[in-house]
């Protein structure tokens, strides 16, 4: 059973067929790249599997279970976890604050009665688990700075950190390298690709295609709202009808 | 048939009247995208100011011209250069607030100049307002009726053709999408931006001179009824089209007509149900159209890389100054308690109780637009249905009034989770004007009604008694010692609320709704939750404020009030817990403080205009006035404490180097 499986998933915005057809999956402790030129359908695809909107039509199974008529938040809470590629933080909490704020997001209830009781507060061992995380992304000496005063790749960073806090057990990253200078890039491969190599599956939506090489074991290639391509990242990358795609067509 | 068009006719002339007002907001919606609060008391300004020449002496013409073409636009620039321009263009809640602040400030201003004396009608612009100019259908038009229609008609062609066919209407509306992008084409946004509110605030002027003569006096509640249909017209057009917001403003104004002609005179329902026509409208409308509820937010593609504004102050406060107050805030408290209830007269006794009573309905926007960041424009009319609940349970089915008031908590709570149902799909400006809504139905329909809001002469609320214990004793002091247990254990939860899961919870959605769902944070049912717990302690506060007084009546608890206690709690600081208490007893004290100027000055609207101005700065310091001294203190306290350890240093290497 695959952790993520995409089934002929198609999203229409009136006349406008943004994803078309779209199927693929992915195993625990793989990474997919989906790339393919701008306007491919590739953050449509994202925002289908997160749920942050309803496809038109095809299915969206993780481990087996249909979530693709769950709201958001459930998902949410199911593992998927998300970045973004217009950046969406907090930009008043501090960096520590993105992450507990994500685990009292997944403890479920919504905690009115909980914070009443005066037991709301982050826990030890939430606070302990955001430090970890911190350190593991390189943040640790962040912790305590409001986001709105952070560069654009630190930024990027929260959003992994703020990911992975509640141990998800599929990650999409949208563009985590667009911002970051050479080396911040390559230390991002490296984290993902260590993620990835303790189980997690991954979906990686990237224009660096080093990157994608780097870190990723198989490649969906879109354009225009279809899968042009699909197989292993060297073939994939070097198939014609995705050059065509990318670089234009030389005929 | 011909019966139908009698009573429809006259209201095309009402309707134009908000027609006017619509294609302002409209217009100033989408010329400065702000959307004008303050368009109402804008027009007022120009009407009193014209009463006002006119009564001298000064020819209706001059002084017209003087109102419309010299005042008005002076204003609008003041507004735009002091207030607006100061306001980043994506901050809603800001430029809400500011126009809130405004909308409260403005007739204040006018008070305080001309003294608390209402100006009588002025003669008409135009027409006379006496004179039937011509007849259609059997039904008389008279001067300023002839004279709103044909102006309505020239300023809607103009300013329509100005908007879509000028280079400077473009402008106007680029200067709205994105203030960064216009001026990186070359152009100035904020002279774009001052000239749209020149224009604006003259259409606000010409519709305050041209409609005064149509009441006995020219006051500010007339152009507030005038505003809200003007709302719900502007909303109809989705803040977009003038023509539309003018024929939705002709619409409305002949099912008015209608509903005079066919509804069974002299009930509360037939006059209530006319003055709320406009507001079940607009509340239909948010409901339903997807439209409506994305008003008011940024679609500015820049907005995203706007560089964090200049951290003035660090946001953390001196571990000094905490350590301190944390020992002196409760011993100075502990001493105002005592002395409350040891030594301080019973008139101040009974302005502190209010402070307090009134500080619990302020706790209720803390958490709403603190929390939350939703200016939620109702929550005196919470305090109302609680304060009503329990003069109606405790004089007519003798319930003890502390139980009554916490039955009315939940009254309110229960209203309030009525009110939170259109919020779920709403945010932003949507949710203000919902709330708005919700708040003048109130007015409007539910608490005139006898069975609610009493009888004409009031409804008692007695004091409580607790066994040996009479909390109606001539003194307050007493109830005083209720009134503040109930507000620490109040203010307690709400800190607990704050500080928890739901606090940052409702944070975060604040910031990044998108991020805050992906996270597994659902905000629907806490923000209902938070809504119906928000009202439940509005409604207890309006009970113990109306034991307090012990006579309420709904002019207590108007739409307006709500309107002043968002902009004291916001100045103050929305928050935090603390302010919203400070803003209380602040706001009581102040007011009865006020009471020692000279009569002249009109002591309320000394402290309303204090508050309104506090209500600028809530762009620049979120946090509020209070939160902001406290920091500013932490500045100059490090500081000292670092000089202070700066000079041991010094001294200590001095030494070991003799």
């Amino acid at each position: 059973m695959s952790r993520l499986e995409v089934r002929q998933l198609r999203k229409r915005f009136g006349g406008l067929v943004a994803v078309d057809d779209v199927s693929f999956s992915v195993e625990p402790g793989e990474c997919v790249g989906l790339i393919g030129p701008n306007g491919a359908g590739k953050t449509t695809v994202f925002s289908l599997i997160a749920g942050e909107t309803e496809p038109t039509s095809g299915s969206v199974c993780l481990d087996g279970r249909a979530i693709d008529r769950l709201p958001a938040y459930r998902r949410g809470r199911l593992g998927v976890a998300r970045t973004y590629q217009r950046l969406e933080v907090f930009p008043d909490m501090t960096v520590l604050d993105h992450l507990l704020v994500a685990q009292l997001a997944h403890r479920g209830s919504s905690g009115i009665v909980r914070d009443l009781l005066g037991r709301g507060s982050p826990t030890a061992t939430e606070v302990g688990r955001a430090e970890g995380v911190l350190q593991q992304v390189g943040l640790e000496a962040e912790a305590d700075r409001v986001v709105a005063s952070l560069s654009l790749g630190t930024c990027r960073l929260v959003e992994l950190a703020r990911a992975l806090v509640t141990s998800p057990i599929l990650l999409l990253a949208d563009e985590p390298s667009s911002g970051l200078d050479v080396e911040e890039s390559a230390s991002m491969g490296a984290l993902l690709g260590r993620l990835r190599d303790e189980g997690l599956a991954i979906v990686l939506v990237e224009h660096d295609l080093d990157l994608v090489a780097q870190v990723c074991d198989r490649a969906v290639v879109m354009d225009l709202g279809r899968v042009i391509a699909v197989g292993p990242v060297s073939d994939a990358l070097g198939d014609e009808a995705v050059r065509a795609a990318y670089l234009g067509d030389a005929r | 048939m011909n019966e139908a068009l009698s009573y429809a006719l006259p209201g095309i002339p009402y309707g134009c009247t908000f027609a006017l007002v619509a294609i302002g907001l409209v217009l100033s919606y989408q010329a400065t995208g702000v959307f004008n609060f303050a368009f109402g008391a804008q027009a007022y300004v120009a009407a009193v100011a014209y009463a006002v020449m006119v009564r001298h002496g000064l020819g209706r013409g001059i002084a017209g011209a003087l109102a419309i073409v010299v005042l008005s636009p002076l204003l609008g620039l003041a507004i735009d250069r002091l207030v607006f321009s100061r306001i980043p263009s994506g901050n809603v809640a800001a430029k809400t607030i500011a126009a809130l602040g405004l909308m409260v400030g403005l007739p204040a201003v006018v008070t305080i100049v001309l003294g608390p004396l209402q100006e009588a009608a002025p003669p008409s612009l135009l027409f006379d307002v006496n004179t039937v100019v011509l007849k259609v259908a059997g039904t008389p038009i008279d001067g300023v009726q002839l004279a709103t229609v044909v102006i309505t008609g020239v300023v809607l062609l103009v300013l329509t053709l100005t908007m879509r066919l000028s280079l400077l209407g473009l402008e106007m509306r680029a200067s709205v999408e994105s203030p960064r992008l216009l001026r990186l084409q070359g152009v100035s946004s904020q002279r774009v931006t001052s000239l749209a509110w020149i224009v604006s605030s003259s259409l606000a002027g010409l519709s305050g001179v041209l409609l005064a003569p149509r009441y006995a006096t020219v006051s500010i509640d007339n152009y507030t009824v005038l505003l809200v249909a003007a709302i719900a017209a502007a909303a109809l057009a989705g803040l977009e089209s003038m023509g539309v917001a003018a024929i939705a403003s002709i619409g409305m104004g002949m099912i008015m007509g209608l509903t005079t002609g066919y509804a069974p005179a002299g009930s509360v329902w037939s006059t209530g149900l006319l003055s709320a026509i406009p507001f079940v409208l607009l509340l239909g409308l948010l409901a339903v159209s997807p439209r409506l509820r994305r008003l008011g937010q940024s679609s500015d593609p820049l907005a995203g890389v706007d560089p964090p504004g200049v951290p003035v102050l660090p946001p953390e406060r001196s571990h000094v100054l905490d350590r301190s107050l944390r020992v002196i805030g409760p011993v100075v408290l502990l001493l105002g308690a005592l002395s409350v209830v040891t030594w301080l007269p019973a008139s101040w006794v009974f302005v502190v109780t209010s402070g307090l009573g009134l500080s619990l309905v302020f706790l209720s926007i803390t958490m709403i637009t603190g929390a939350a960041g939703q200016v939620s424009l109702c929550q005196a009319t919470f305090a109302g249905a609680g304060a009503f609940t329990a003069g109606q349970l405790a004089t007519s089915f003798g319930v003890p009034v502390m139980v009554a008031a916490l039955a009315g908590g939940l009254v309110a709570a229960g209203a309030g989770l009525l009110a939170a149902l259109p919020a779920l799909r709403l945010r932003g400006l949507a949710l203000s004007l919902a709330t708005l809504t919700f708040a003048l139905l109130a007015d409007a329909i539910a608490f005139p009604t006898s069975w609610i809001g009493g009888p004409p002469s009031g409804l008692t609320v007695p004091r409580p008694t607790l066994g040996p214990i009479n909390f109606a004793a001539d003194s307050t002091r007493p109830f005083f010692v209720l009134v503040l247990l109930v507000v620490v254990v109040v203010a307690v939860l709400v800190r607990r609320l704050l500080r928890g899961a739901t606090g940052r919870g409702l944070d975060a959605w604040r910031q990044s709704p998108l991020a805050a769902a992906g996270l597994g944070y659902s905000p629907n049912k806490t923000k209902v939750l938070i809504f119906a717990l928000s009202a439940g302690i509005a409604g207890l506060g309006g009970g113990l404020w109306g034991s307090l007084l012990q006579v309420v009546s709904p002019a207590d608890f108007t739409y307006a009030d709500s309107l002043l206690f968002v902009v004291i709690v916001v100045t103050v600081g929305a928050r935090s817990v603390a302010g919203a208490i400070e803003a209380g007893v602040g706001f009581a004290l102040l007011t009865h403080l006020a009471g020692y100027l000279p009569n002249r000055l009109s002591p309320t609207s000394v402290v309303a205009v204090a508050f309104s101005i506090g209500a600028f700065t809530y762009a620049a310091h979120p946090e509020g006035i209070v939160e902001q001294l406290r920091r500013q203190a932490t500045t100059a306290i490090d500081a000292l404490v670092r000089r202070a350890a700066g000079t041991t240093a010094v001294a200590e290497v001095r030494g070991s180097s003799t």
